[in-house]
């Protein structure tokens, strides 16, 4: 497709120029729709002028100098580089640690009580987790108080979000999954974020979802008054009693409504109005905004809205595990039907059944700069990068992987013949390729699916047709090579997008296969 | 009624030239909020402070005024093509004092400084490369809506058109840059 001056095709014919119309109005582009106009290749370009479109705007319109610190001045063994941003808690910094010759942020409270920000920070640091900001510590002089945390490639998720059409089922999954995991690793360290939205959540460039911004972290339990953002507070935070980590689902609950929706569950104007709002629970219902969301994934957000915190989930990992229960597109109500029948159909024949969620699957990527890290929807990856899967069972299965390029033609990444891992695999946890293996980057490329086969019963490999497997790379070194070489962009969660012949005729052939599917885009 | 043609930057260019004092006074007002905006999104995080964004303004102003009787101004929007080439200029002599290139970085002579850090040096440099296989004046409405921020009636202003006829040519222009991408 092209569209060159020359061209006389009536404007938004093209469905090129119906979405660059977006881009030069800047307004936000949904990219499942575009994804339906538009070649992979010609999104693909859509999408990188997009970024960069976006970023001139993030850019230009980053602060330029405030806040109580100047630019060179020092704070113990931090120099003060520049200011990244001023919120209600107080300024943040990029910092350059001198000591330990690394750049972090600095981020210095207004105010605050001195004794209980010191703590806070010093549990803080005690959390790692990779959807936590990492706090390496607190730093105090006479005059302020801060946290050194590390230095987050990204942007917030206010500002991504502004670039973002609708959000999918499965995006909204990925995201919650990953929130509620940080607050899980905030809340067994016993503390309460306090302040959860979404310009406090970052995307690392690497897609991952962080929580930062510890300004109104508290301790669980404590009274917490009456600081944090009204309509993300829960009902309860507007009383003096003590609250729990039911306030953070509460949070999290407006936070996925809001992606969801892009409205609030409450539309008060005023706190007062809130509270009345409350009582009367006369609120927006997500069923009515995003019918085309599954039910149960509405459900799980709903019930994290409840105004009585023993209504919500009993935990963020519940909440975590209600959303994940949810397909990740809406099943037709018709095809509803059928699949009820055809499960218990299938339970009645071939018990048992897997369930969906007993093994967990997680694209780990090792890079020189960024050590590990858990891969997740619209992840990064460059040359060189190592990429492994971490895989839960439950039970014993036969497990493949299979990698799908652009054009169709599939490599086999597992069982390798030098792996030392074999099929069957045991109930476990293991890492694929095996425990001294990764899969390496070897070049930029296109669109690919990664599938991991879960099987009870041996796949021939007659059946994955083409799939070749990968061949080992400079032997001695570890490493396996992608053949040919493949560029990965990121890591996007499976599409709704009917199977290919060949899987489909594999889901005939063996019944009880569980198939996990991600797509990698070059961005 | 004044004269939209009063407006436009080339006519400011040409009085300045015939040393009309308040048509260059005119000028920077006009250009340096636009020039700021520019120069304060290319440079990186450890330069992003006022006085670099001024430091920068100003070396580039200093070249453009110098140079302002020989500047070839052929079409509309061909100055803000030659401010973009003067002040990436002057943000690559910037880096270079700072002990960091980003030329360096991606490996290439193009004139290529990153936007802003969370944009792959690759991604940076397709768009580069992009840009200079478009035509002029589709590189330079993607350079004035995008790089310099300006609004459709801005750049409506600077070609004589109407804000709807630029809104169009705008899209045509962005169409074009993924097409060429896109290497379609």
């Amino acid at each position: 497709m092209s569209a060159t001056a020359s061209n006389v095709t009536p404007l938004h014919a093209d469905p090129l120029l119906k979405w660059t119309a977006r881009l030069a109005e800047g307004l936000p582009i949904d990219w499942t729709q575009a994804a339906a106009d538009l070649s992979p290749a010609l999104l693909a370009s859509l999408r990188q002028v997009a970024a960069l479109a976006g970023s001139f705007a993030v850019a230009a319109d980053a602060p330029q100098g405030i806040g109580p610190l100047g630019v060179g001045s020092t704070v113990g063994d931090l120099r003060i580089a520049a200011v990244l941003g001023e919120g209600s808690y107080g300024t943040v910094y990029r910092a350059h640690d001198e000591r330990l010759d690394r750049d972090v942020a600095l981020k210095v409270f207004k105010g605050g009580h001195r004794q209980e920000l010191l703590r806070e920070g010093q549990l803080l640091a005690r959390i790692d987790h990779p959807n936590v900001l990492k706090v390496y510590g607190a730093v105090e002089t006479d005059s302020l108080i801060g946290f050194v945390s590390e230095l987050l490639p990204g942007e917030s998720l206010e500002r991504w979000l502004g670039r973002q059409g609708k959000l999918s089922a499965s995006e909204i999954t990925t995201i919650g999954g990953e929130l509620c995991a940080a607050l899980c690793a905030l809340h067994q360290g016993n503390i309460v974020h306090g302040d959860l939205k979404p310009a406090n959540v970052l995307r690392h460039r690497d897609g991952r979802w962080v929580v930062a911004d510890f300004g109104s972290s508290q301790y669980a339990n404590d009274p917490l008054g009456a600081s944090g953002t009204p309509l993300y507070m829960a009902p309860e935070r507007f009383t003096s009693t003590a609250v729990t980590a039911s306030a953070d689902q509460y949070s999290l609950g407006v936070l996925l409504f809001y992606l969801a929706a892009r409205s609030y569950p409450y539309s008060a104007e005023t706190v007062i109005d809130l509270k009345a709002q409350h009582r009367k629970g006369e609120r927006r219902r997500l069923m009515d905004l995003r019918p085309d969301l599954p039910r149960l994934q509405i459900d799980a957000i709903e019930r994290a809205l409840a105004v009585d915190p023993k209504k919500r989930h009993s935990s963020c990992g519940n909440f975590a595990a209600a959303l994940h229960a949810a397909p990740r597109h809406r099943v037709p109500p018709l095809m509803a039907v059928a699949t009820a029948a055809a499960v218990v159909l299938a339970a009645a024949i071939w018990w048992p059944v897997a369930t969906p969620e007993a093994h967990r699957t997680e694209w780990l990527r090792t890079s020189s700069d960024q050590g590990v890290e858990i891969l997740s929807s619209g992840a990064t990856a460059r040359v060189g990068d190592a990429l492994a899967l971490h895989l839960t069972l439950t039970d014993r299965r036969y497990v493949y992987v299979i990698n799908e390029d652009l054009a169709g033609a599939r490599y086999k990444l597992f069982p390798l013949a030098t792996s030392t891992l074999k099929n069957p695999l045991d109930a476990g946890s293991y890492r694929l390729p095996d425990s001294a293996l990764d899969w390496r980057i070897t070049s930029r490329g296109g669109r690919e699916h990664f599938f991991v086969l879960l099987s009870d019963e041996p796949i021939s490999s007659e059946h994955f047709q083409s799939a070749q497997q990968a061949a080992l790379d400079a032997p001695g070194e570890g490493l396996y090579a992608f053949e040919p070489t493949r560029g990965v962009g990121g890591l996007a969660p499976a599409t709704s997008e009917p199977d290919a012949q060949w899987l489909a005729a594999l889901k005939a052939r063996h019944r009880n296969l569980e198939v996990r599917r991600f797509e990698l885009i070059n961005p | 009624m004044v004269d939209v043609a009063q407006h436009t930057t080339q006519f400011l260019l040409l009085r300045s030239r015939a040393g009309d004092s308040g048509a260059r006074a005119a000028l920077v007002a006009r250009i340096e909020p636009l020039l700021r905006r520019f120069a304060h999104g290319r440079l990186p995080q450890m330069l992003r402070h006022e006085q670099d964004t001024s430091d920068l303004v100003q070396l580039t102003w200093l070249k453009v005024l110098n140079k302002l009787d020989s500047i070839d101004l052929q079409e509309p929007g061909d100055f803000f093509s030659y401010l973009r080439t003067v002040l990436l200029n002057a943000l690559r002599e910037a880096l270079r004092k700072h002990g960091r290139s980003q030329v360096d970085h991606v490996g290439t002579d193009a004139a290529v400084v990153l936007p802003a850090e969370n944009v792959a040096p690759d991604d940076w440099l397709a768009y580069e490369q992009a840009l200079q296989a478009m035509p002029q004046e589709h590189r330079t409405l993607v350079v004035m809506r995008f790089e310099f921020g300006m609004s459709f009636a801005e750049i409506a202003d600077e070609f004589g058109e109407s804000a709807d006829t630029m809104r169009m040519r705008v899209n045509r222009a962005i169409a074009r840059i993924a097409a060429v991408a896109d290497g379609s």
